[in-house]
């Protein structure tokens, strides 16, 4: 990594980056001897105790990385780039235990060599197949052989995963020999180890499998060897300081105890229409959430599109059904706010929307089941001669009715925004929300994030938000920027989840020449683009947490009880 | 000058721009075909500009116009340009900055100085217009307005309007905004587009390309086309004088008259293309009419021509009640490869302005995003003058009160008016109404204005949302029936609002004008009323043409939900006019009016258009009960014995209706059918036969035998019989098919045997296949032989197999891969043993950079395009059996009018050497399996949720098939063949590459626009009668014309080369003849080069022999044969010009040569 690791303590919980988990005492178990570590900061060198340092093959390119919020990564086109340590012992696994760990993000799924040492008869190699599986073949140098195989499907194109291979092969009073498979921080399979050293005399390889040539197309970052074998804690514990939101958490399982709370690594995703797309971007209700919670780890991730209703989801080809994009991103809390342009439909409609939202929530509670169902706001009166939608308040009231029923029958939880923001104010003119009607403005997304915030249980102190000020803004400075940090990760985020010319990307032109390089068309270099916005999302997020921590009334604030 | 001295500069300067060049291309990639020439004089220096014109610069990069997309005018006389450096996409590191930069000219020296950044931060602005006190402008997903509130000239607030306009191709977002004449802003959007809007009247989408179409005060948004109606890039949208909107897009023939389609369905059809140009992308388009420029284009459009760096004028000829485009000498052609005309508008001194992307690179997915070829600093704006006519002088419209803003409709200049009315839109709505209604009523009826003026003044009630009933109704009865037309499409927009919105519309739809017909029945599809269909059907009483019908038939489905229910409950009475109703259910199609339409059957007489109609339309649609009844109407049972021509038809639908719904009558089939195996009529008979084997007719079998052993029976009959047989199966079937397949019939019978055996027994079919093969002679035997193999799936493999046991000759195997080429068939298990068999190699060959990049500099060294056309134009290429230039030749594959432009020579030489490498949209190619085993192949043209059509480009045809009976289906990519280029020589296939990179380039190979000869036909045999001819025998004898003709096309030149149409026997003549449909009647000019000692006859007629010959062509088709004594010319090629030269003239040259 390119620049020394900090720890950043606030309140209970710490913000650590990938080498905190790796080389810090902070953690509660003993850490793990580090025998080799690639981390492809600008070149392949090894910061492990033996310097096996590695060049760069073919077409191979730096560039930031997500993983931990910092440092580079390794990217490999697939076509003639890897990475290759020629020193003679590098790689060697020896007789006894060892864990070896790879962060992959594949752009194409295919039989490719991940670390591999040996050639013709493979000493050792962990690659991936086409099916999404995950192996690890090893023939030792009693000729017994180690393999252990993931099921297919865990690894998906255009995500970040996190493999472990974990070998224990002398009996320990605390553990039984055998070999793990972790993906993504989950145990995914487990296999008989056997005898023998795993060395050899050929040069270790890293993105590419034997003499054929299986290029590895995608991203790679933070390739470790340990000289033990590592347990489920210490995978998890590094899973989460590389991607905090990667590993399956399963508090996601359980429902809200009828209030609002946010854990440590809680992913909060958002979907409904266009007023919940654009508060990502107005930013007010995210800063409230983030200066309001225990831990400033918490990931926010708007997924709310115009048009969205509890009928339909648009999505433009190969976005992949709800549970699909939700466990993408890792979801823990869902906040979904529908029903307003569904009341246009009136009464009549009134009985579709309920199954169909139902139908919706179905799919959410597959990976989450911490929701909250928020009502749709009144409408404003607009000017004329457009029609004025106030009239059809009465309706907007039922559907929100209807939600908060909704909410009552699975358990979740209502934010009702419909009845305060239906009140004439208690004092002065009213100010408009919206600017048509139903589209908020600033001030109404203002005052939606407090009224929000606040029925979540959040309380706002007044030297951040003074109540009775009806601008848009923080009370204090450094509030204030800390949304305009929010602001800034989301526009990103937005056009990463979102991206211009996705029809190249992934849609159904990505076999023109159009996202392909322009000297070998084998070689496309749009995905590999667009990724670099998964790095600066995440060091954003850090960012927002820094500064989170530094926001006097954010630091130590807990939820109100 | 001296000799020397002229040969030392020459030499000199060749060294400098050698040197130039090889400066300029060093960091480049080796695609970059030419040397890049930034500087403006240079570009300048490239223009051909049509006589009477002249271009000047206005404004450059050096103004901060880097990558100008868009531009419009601001009513102070300023241009505000969208700029969109960031095109194609942004980096993920750098946040948007596209900007909006304003230029003017404030001392009228034409050109700007004054340049100013308004707005930045924008991601790709491909949509701006003034209006509203600010800029409305796209960005991204988002239409914003942005105010300058204190005045500085930047833009200091930002609103968003509407959002969710996706972006899925970056150069498809919504684009080419422009106000329609009732304060609608209009624009486009395309292909990978799928925008969902959230709006005050609900949820509006369009998913793919189409037109949007926003009135900002009621905050409506429709959306109109979309799915897959659309052209798939349209590019600007502009109203005539009257309003009547036109669309252009950067398709093909782009050019659509957009009224019809202004009618909010999911049904599905096509706009109206009214220009039949291929090849040539348009963008951004205006209207002339102003004084500064010359009468003769005043009403004319003027857009940019993107491919060919050009900018072209079109007339607008009304035709009906719409509209066809001819297209006049282009404005400027350039010979810069980086002029691309995007946006072109005329300015307040009445100057034509043209926005230049400035970029050799256009494609979104011809060439990669990151190309480092792409320009991403250049742009300029180029102002074309009249020679020798004043500009005009802009009035100060910033300062005028209302009063005297409305006057401005006045102007003859389009400019002031369009502004007008720009400024009325910020003015205060009830001082707008009371000034409007002062000024008409002061206005002089006689004043030949009078009636344009009371449109203006109608639009401008449209903007502020003022109903005003009364002009409405002054307009509806004027004497123009463009007002009239202009007042009737208000009735939809207002319909919400009048009294009775129904009574005007049936009163329009009546109206003596078609154009005023086709406004009422768009206005009618707009209001949600059970009777609106009624008055909209109206139209059915007077003559029809294709704008009409469209629109009735989208107004058929637009308005269902509304008149449904009512001619449920028997509240539609359509008038009792019977034409009215059919068209109404025809349209509809669906099977929920089969009652209705039953009824009308019954109530008319066979022979009556709506008995035979009606009729057909059950049988098409009916279930077992009305199709037994079908089957029982006097149309299939004549008490006169005399045979209706429309009884086939019916037949015919009803085998239709068995293929997509599997219905079969009720009753006693075989009994219904017998009769009819014995009418004269052929048709009838085999619509019969077909019926016989869908529906499985065992009791004609005997009937059904006798016919396909009769040799002597009709072909058209008997090959149904095969089928039928086929459909019956059993080993009778086989034992019978078996029998012809091995006769020693013609081989286009066997095959149709060998078809219908491979569907009972394979393997004996294949092995008949084999046998018929090795006495097969010509092309199109084994073609018939191979086609009929192919049809059946495992065919080409069970072929393959018996050609193990038949002793194929060489030649032989060499006309079945040649046929499978032409297929676009290359089934390796069938190609590869007939390559072995021909002794040749043929094949897919492994990618190779190197190849592309050495072949790149040879093209460009040494290729010589005359040489790569005669490659292009061999037996051994066969290019033109799939692709066609500038409309003449194939259409299997794209045109390739102006690939040499579209794409860099590197892509070119990819797309030859390895077609499949990447497949232009729309090209490739699906492989349906049905659960019956039938395969076919062909590009998909529709793809909805019950069926799928699939379009067989080499035979045309098209194919249904419900989605049910389809058990296999896959894209097989490109149908061009692997390998077509290996039987050239290195040298012919870098003169080939070097044609193909030539075309559409200016110079030689660029297609000339106008009506060019291009498909000529020649005789394979002189006839005899034609070689002896002598001078004064007049007339063309009839014996000419019996024997084989074959299709020839025209070089991209437009020469017919003599040298190939001259046969060796036929010693000095030549003969070539072609045909030209003509429409309208009237005057043409033929201009030709043949030769003096040429005759020329049309028709029968001897023509005098001249350069340029005027004729007089009744409708209908005319052929034009030529003999040409070639031993006394000094031409190479044959060429014609057949061109109108009567106002309204209208003819069709034939633009392809059947397969």
């Amino acid at each position: 990594m390119s620049r020394p690791f900090t720890t950043i303590a606030i309140g209970i919980v710490s913000v650590s980056a990938w080498a905190a988990a790796a080389q810090t005492a902070t953690a509660p178990t003993q850490q793990p001897a580090v025998s080799a570590s690639w981390k492809f900061d600008g070149n392949a060198d090894d910061a492990g105790p033996n310097g096996w340092n590695g060049k760069g093959m073919g077409r191979v390119a730096y560039s930031d990385s997500p993983i931990g919020g910092q440092g580079q990564l390794l990217s490999l086109n697939g076509v003639d780039a890897c990475v290759q340590v020629d020193q003679p012992a590098a790689g060697d696994l020896g007789e006894k235990d060892f864990s070896l760990g790879i962060w992959i993000l594949p752009l194409e799924m295919r039989s490719a060599g991940l670390v591999q040492r040996g050639d013709p008869k493979a000493a050792w190699s962990l690659f991936t197949s086409p099916n999404g599986s995950v192996h690890f073949v090893a023939n030792t140098t009693t000729g017994a052989k180690l393999a252990i195989e993931s099921p297919p499907g865990v690894i998906e194109v255009g995500r970040w995963h996190f493999i472990l291979l974990s070998v224990q092969r002398t009996r320990s009073v605390s553990a039984a020999a055998g070999a793990h498979l972790y993906i993504d921080g989950v145990l995914a399979a487990n296999a008989p180890v056997a005898p023998g050293a795993l060395n050899a005399q050929t040069p270790l390889m890293i993105g590419k499998g034997d003499g054929t040539g299986t290029f590895f197309n995608g991203l790679i970052d933070e390739v470790q060897m340990y000289s033990t074998a590592l347990g489920a804690e210490d995978v998890a514990r590094l899973t989460d300081a590389g991607l905090p939101w990667l590993r399956p958490k399963p508090w996601a399982k359980e429902p809200f105890d009828g209030r609002f709370s946010l854990r440590d690594q809680d992913v909060v995703v958002f979907s409904g229409g266009e007023n919940t797309l654009a508060a990502q971007q107005a930013g007010y209700l995210e800063t409230l959430l983030t200066l309001r919670s225990p831990s400033r780890r918490v990931f926010f991730r708007d997924m709310a599109w115009e048009g969205d209703t509890v009928f339909e989801q648009w999505r433009i080809l190969n976005f992949g059904p709800w549970p699909y994009q939700l466990r993408r991103v890792g979801a823990t809390v869902l906040i979904a706010q529908f029903g307003q342009m569904e009341s246009l439909r009136g009464k009549a409609g009134l009985a579709d929307f309920v199954n169909a939202y139902n139908k919706l929530l179905d799919d959410y509670s597959n990976v989450t089941r911490r929701i909250v169902l928020v009502s749709p706001i009144p409408f404003e009166r607009s000017p004329s001669p457009s029609p004025d939608l106030s009239a059809r308040n009465r309706e907007v009231a039922a559907y929100a009715l209807a939600i908060g029923e909704i909410a009552n029958q699975r358990k979740l939880l209502f934010v009702d925004l419909f009845t305060p923001l239906a009140q004439p104010p208690t004092s002065g003119q009213a100010q408009p929300l919206t600017r048509d009607g139903i589209h908020l403005n600033a001030y109404g997304q203002w005052a939606v994030a407090r009224q929000t915030a606040q029925q979540l249980g959040f309380d706002v102190p007044a030297d951040i938000v003074n109540p009775q000020s009806q601008t848009p803004a923080f009370v204090q400075p450094a509030a204030q920027a800390l949304c305009e940090e929010v602001r800034r990760k989301n526009a990103i985020w937005l056009s990463y989840w979102r991206p211009t010319n996705w029809a190249f990307l992934n849609g159904d032109r990505v076999s023109q020449p159009s996202s392909r390089d322009p000297r070998d068309p084998r070689v496309r270099w749009f995905p590999f683009e667009v990724q670099e916005s998964a790095a600066m999302i995440h060091r954003a997020e850090l960012k927002i947490a820094d500064m989170a921590a530094a926001t006097p009334s954010g630091a130590g604030a807990g939820e109100k009880k | 000058m001296s000799k020397m001295l002229e040969r030392i500069l020459t030499r000199a300067s060749c060294v400098t721009a050698a040197i130039v060049a090889a400066v300029a291309c060093a960091p480049r990639s080796a695609y970059a075909a030419e040397a890049d020439h930034d500087d403006p004089d240079t570009e300048l220096r490239s223009f051909k500009v049509a006589e009477g014109y002249e271009v000047h610069l206005f404004a450059s990069e050096k103004d901060g116009i880097v990558k100008p997309v868009q531009m419009r005018w601001d009513p102070a006389g300023r241009l505000w340009v969208a700029c969109i450096p960031s095109y194609p996409q942004r980096k993920p590191t750098e946040a948007p900055d596209d900007r909006i930069v304003v230029l003017a000219d404030t001392d009228g020296a034409g050109v700007a100085n004054y340049a100013s950044v308004f707005a930045r931060g924008l991601s790709l602005p491909l949509g701006l217009e003034l209006g509203h006190g600010g800029l409305y402008v796209s960005s991204g997903t988002e239409l914003l307005h942005l105010k300058d509130n204190n005045g500085d000239g930047k833009a200091d607030e930002t609103r968003v309007v509407l959002r969710g306009f996706f972006t899925g191709d970056s150069h498809q977002n919504i684009n080419s905004f422009t106000w329609g004449p009732g304060g609608e802003l209009m624009f486009c959007q395309g292909l990978h587009a799928f925008s969902h809007v959230e709006t005050p009247w609900g949820n509006q989408s369009l998913e793919k390309a189409g037109i949007w179409r926003f009135r900002p005060r009621t905050m409506r948004l429709e959306s109109f086309l979309g799915r897959d109606r659309g052209p798939q890039n349209p590019w600007g949208i502009v109203f005539d004088d009257w309003g009547q909107p036109i669309m252009i897009a950067g398709n093909g023939q782009g050019i659509y008259y957009l009224l019809p389609s202004l009618i909010q369905t999911d049904h599905f059809l096509d706009p109206h293309q009214i220009w039949d140009r291929n090849g040539i992308k348009l963008c951004g388009v205006d209207v002339i009419g102003t004084r500064a420029m010359p009468p003769t284009i005043q009403g004319m459009m003027v857009a940019g021509s993107i491919m060919d760096n050009s900018v072209y004028f079109f007339k607008l000829d009304e035709t009906g009640s719409g509209f066809k485009v001819r297209q006049y000498t282009p404005l400027i052609v350039s010979m810069h490869s980086s002029f691309r005309a995007v946006d072109a508008k005329v300015g307040p001194d009445g100057a034509i302005y043209i926005a230049d992307w400035y970029n050799p690179i256009i494609g979104h997915y011809q060439a990669s995003l990151r190309d480092p070829n792409r320009d991403h600093a250049h742009g300029r704006i180029w102002r074309i003058t009249a020679k020798g006519l004043p500009l005009v002088q802009r009035p100060a419209l910033a300062s005028f009160a209302i009063a005297q803003l409305i006057d401005q409709f006045r102007s003859p200049e389009r400019w002031v008016r369009y502004q007008a009315k720009r400024l009325l839109a910020d003015k205060d709505a009830k001082a707008v109404g009371e000034a409007l209604d002062t000024w008409v009523h002061a206005l002089d009826p006689a004043d030949p204005q009078y009636e344009h003026m009371l449109v203006e003044a109608l639009g401008v009630y449209e903007e502020q949302e003022i109903v005003e009933p009364a002009l409405l109704q002054k307009l509806l009865g004027a004497r123009d029936e463009r007002a009239r037309a202009y007042a009737t499409g208000v009735i939809g927009h207002w319909s919400d609002r009048l009294d009775d919105p129904i009574a005007l519309l049936e009163r329009q739809a009546a109206d003596p004008s078609p154009r005023v017909r086709l406004e009422a029945v768009v206005a009618a599809a707009q209001v949600p009323l059970p009777r609106a269909i009624e008055a909209a059907a109206i139209v059915v009483d007077l003559p029809m043409d294709e704008f009409l019908a469209n629109a009735l038939t989208q107004a058929v489905h637009a308005l269902k939900p509304y008149w449904k229910p009512a001619l449920d409950i028997g509240q539609l009475s359509f008038a009792n006019k019977p034409a009215r109703m059919e068209f109404v259910f025809k349209a509809d199609g669906s099977a929920d009016v089969l009652h209705t339409l039953a009824s009308l059957a019954g109530s008319a007489k066979p022979g009556d258009p709506v008995h035979d109609n009606s009729l057909r339309l059950v049988a098409a649609i009916g279930g077992p009960g009305e199709l037994a009844a079908v089957l029982n109407d006097p149309i299939l049972h004549p008490t006169d014995g005399r045979s209706s021509s429309a009884a086939a038809g019916v037949l015919d639908a009803m085998a239709e209706n068995f293929r997509m719904h599997r219905a079969i009558p009720a009753g006693d089939v075989g009994a219904a059918l017998r009769p009819l195996l014995a009418w004269n009529d052929s048709d009838v008979r085999r619509s019969a036969i077909v019926l016989a084997g869908l529906w499985r007719t065992e009791a004609l079998r005997t009937e059904l035998d006798a016919i396909a052993q009769d040799a002597k029976a009709v072909p058209l009959v008997r090959l149904a019989s095969f089928g039928a047989l086929a459909d019956l199966g059993g080993n009778a079937s086989r034992t019978s098919l078996i029998a012809v397949a091995s006769s020693k019939e013609s081989l286009h019978v066997r095959a149709a045997a060998i078809e219908a055996l491979a569907r009972l027994d394979l393997p004996t079919a294949a092995s008949a296949a084999a046998a018929a093969l090795t006495q097969a002679t010509t092309d199109a035997d084994v073609a018939d032989v191979l086609d009929a193999m192919f049809k059946r799936q495992g065919g080409p493999e069970a072929l393959a197999n018996a050609l193990t046991q038949a002793k194929l000759a060489p030649d032989t195997a060499k006309l079945a891969l040649r046929a499978m080429s032409s297929a676009g068939r290359q089934d390796p298990v069938l190609w590869d043993p007939l390559a072995r068999l021909s002794g040749t190699a043929i094949g897919p060959r492994a990618y190779d950079a190197t190849l592309v990049k050495a072949l790149a500099t040879e093209v460009a060294s040494a290729g010589n395009p005359a040489a790569g056309e005669r490659v292009f134009r061999s037996q051994m290429a066969n290019c033109l059996s799939c692709h066609a230039v500038g409309g003449a030749g194939g259409r299997v594959g794209p045109d390739l009018a102006t690939i040499g432009t579209a794409m860099p020579v590197g892509l070119v030489i990819e797309s030859v050497l390895w077609p499949n490498k990447q497949v232009k949209e729309g090209y490739t190619a699906t492989l349906i399996e049905t659960k019956a085993g039938e395969v076919q192949q062909g590009y998909v043209i529709s793809d909805e949720q019950a069926s799928l059509t699939l379009r067989d480009p080499t035979t045309d045809q098209t194919f249904h098939f419900p989605k049910e009976q389809i058990k296999r289906r896959k894209e097989i990519g490109s149908l061009m063949p692997d390998g077509v280029t290996d039987g050239l020589t290195r040298a012919e296939l870098r003169d080939l590459i070097r044609f193909l990179t030539e075309l559409g380039k200016p110079g030689p190979y660029r297609i000339a626009a106008g009506p060019v000869v291009r498909v000529w036909e020649t005789p394979e045999n002189i006839p005899e009668a034609l070689r002896r001819i002598a001078p004064e025998q007049a007339m063309l004898p009839d014996s000419i014309d019996p024997g084989p003709w074959h299709g020839r096309y025209a070089m991209a030149g437009g020469e017919l080369p003599l040298a190939e149409i001259m046969s060796a026997e036929g010693g000095a003549i030549a003969v070539a003849r072609f045909a030209a449909e003509v429409v309208t009647a009237g005057g043409f000019r033929l201009k030709t080069n043949a030769p003096a000692g040429s005759m020329v006859w049309l028709d029968r007629r001897p023509l005098p022999l001249r350069d340029v010959q005027d004729v007089n062509l009744a409708s209908g088709l005319h052929t034009f044969t030529f003999r040409i004594d070639a031993g006394k010319i000094g031409v190479s090629g044959l060429s014609c010009v057949l061109e109108p030269a009567s106002a309204g003239a209208e003819a069709r040259l034939a633009t392809r040569i059947g397969r």
